[in-house]
């Protein structure tokens, strides 16, 4: 097999150029995959009716479709959903300039909204309530307790999870590709339009997934050991 | 009248816990409550800080009446004030430091000064030989140090009753006495204490009066000399008989 270095070498800025792409797409949907994960985690731990059942259904069924239907889903669905809300609070859709982008947000940030949300519920079960009540007879309030004493440890203690979760969406992403988002992979796939080195563009683009992945997880380790210093032993990630 | 408990009824999982129990404490006392695992004792305790509250029956403290039933959150929020709990699992919070925990409700609750709270709180830790611990961790202190804590961190807001839930049965022996010292310690400086334990050796020497419970009733209260050496209900006959190692024989 000839590789075409002299091209992968070329390559690498043009394909790198597309990695904020990547990171936007990770951070941005990563976020509001963490809010929906409270929204839902919320719902299931303060056993409200109705929404928490309505939430447990929503998860097993996300959880039982493939990310790239929801992907491809969003796609095809959400233009339709944007022109109905044409004309409200001066909202106007474009038909010709829709967000790929914000698609795959949607996409990304329900599907491991709905994984996080067991990381959520999992997490707050694991601080001994036993802390809660000793907040409680010290005299602090509800709100108090929670953002003092349980939801500190609670984030500590679903690190290690949370970032596995970054780990594989960071990657997820490239299933963006085939929905019309310009990330990292597409960008790749883009470049070797020119000479047909398919093969070189991909190795470039697993190259970068790598690299990045492993100052991620470096970087997230350190963070991990660092909330964990209360605990005996560090957490591995 | 530093405390009243007044017809205070309970039921957990449609099992009556707490029949009718009423009970008032004088300023300064010390009361020990004894009885046998499932007797309510803890129950008792956790209706007076409302960490429990009971159905019925109402609770004073210092001149505050609280109805258990219909207590606003602002009432239940001024008992808190009024009191501090030690608990059996000693229940630190893991995330901070011992000085912190001993800080924390003093800076968040009273609005201590953050300067004036931690000199505060290391003149306790001094107080219960915790100085050099003062910023560890819980995970890194043992259980009678945590314990330790805990009282430190009661003491800390000026509480006027303090309530022991079994403050030493979760501990390894050999630390049970570290911690009963520092009871002894704080029974001393003449604060309102409740103390649920089994440790009749600290009843004796420290309690000014004894509850014996047992099915959710108090079944005899007196001085620890008349309850413990002169018991006259067969029931605390019995759970004193079995504490003090006259098992019955078992033949395996």
């Amino acid at each position: 097999m000839n590789l075409n270095y002299q091209f992968m070498i070329e390559d690498i800025p043009v394909v790198l150029s597309a990695l904020p792409v990547t990171l936007a797409l990770t951070f941005v949907s990563l976020f509001f995959a963490l809010v929906v994960a409270v929204l839902f985690g919320a719902c299931i731990l303060k056993r409200i009716p109705l929404l928490r059942q309505l939430v447990v259904a929503l998860n097993t069924f996300i959880k039982g479709v493939p990310l790239i239907v929801q992907l491809l889903f969003c796609y095809y669905a959400l233009p339709y959903v944007l022109q109905m809300f044409d004309g409200f609070f001066g909202y106007e859709y474009n038909p010709r300039n829709p967000s790929y982008f914000g698609f795959a947000v949607v996409a990304l940030a329900m599907n491991y909204g709905a994984y996080l949300t067991d990381v959520v519920v999992s997490s707050y079960r694991a601080v001994d309530r036993g802390q809660l009540e000793a907040a409680y007879s010290i005299g602090m309030s509800g709100l108090q307790a929670h953002v003092r004493i349980v939801i500190p440890q609670a984030v500590a203690i679903s690190f290690p999870n949370l970032a596995n979760y970054f780990m594989w969406l960071l990657k997820a992403t490239s299933l963006a590709s085939v929905v019309n988002v310009f990330e990292l992979l597409a960008t790749a796939r883009a470049s070797t339009a020119v000479n047909y080195a398919i093969l070189e563009g991909y190795l470039v683009a697993a190259g970068i997934y790598w690299v990045v992945c492993i100052l991620a997880e470096r970087g997230l380790n350190l963070l991990s050991r660092r909330m964990n210093r209360y605990q005996k032993e560090p957490r591995a990630v | 009248m530093m405390l009243e408990l007044k017809n205070i009824k309970k039921q957990l999982g449609g099992k009556e816990i707490l029949k009718d129990v009423s009970l008032s404490i004088e300023e300064g006392e010390v009361v020990v409550i004894l009885g046998p695992s499932g007797s309510g004792k803890t129950t008792l305790l956790r209706t007076i800080n409302f960490l429990g509250p009971a159905d019925s029956g109402t609770v004073s403290i210092d001149g505050l009446t609280v109805d258990s039933c219909r207590a606003k959150r602002s009432e239940v929020q001024e008992i808190r004030k009024k009191t501090a709990m030690v608990f059996q699992h000693y229940n630190l919070f893991r995330n901070r430091t011992a000085l912190k925990n001993v800080t924390e409700g003093m800076v968040r609750v009273q609005k201590v000064p953050k300067k004036e709270a931690e000199r505060r709180a290391m003149e306790l830790l001094e107080n219960v030989n915790l100085a050099d611990r003062a910023n560890a961790y819980p995970s890194q202190l043992s259980g009678g140090q945590q314990q330790r804590v805990g009282i430190c961190r009661a003491l800390a807001l000026n509480p006027k009753v303090i309530l022991f839930d079994e403050p030493t049965s979760a501990l390894d022996p050999e630390l049970v006495g570290e911690v009963l010292a520092t009871m002894r310690a704080v029974a001393a400086t003449g604060i309102t204490m409740i103390v649920v334990t089994h440790e009749i050796s600290f009843a004796k020497e420290v309690a000014d009066r004894v509850l014996y419970m047992e099915g959710g009733v108090i079944v005899e209260e007196g001085v620890p000399k008349e309850i413990l050496e002169n018991p006259k209900d067969e029931k605390t006959i019995r759970f004193l008989s079995s504490l003090l190692g006259e098992y019955t024989d078992y033949s395996i």
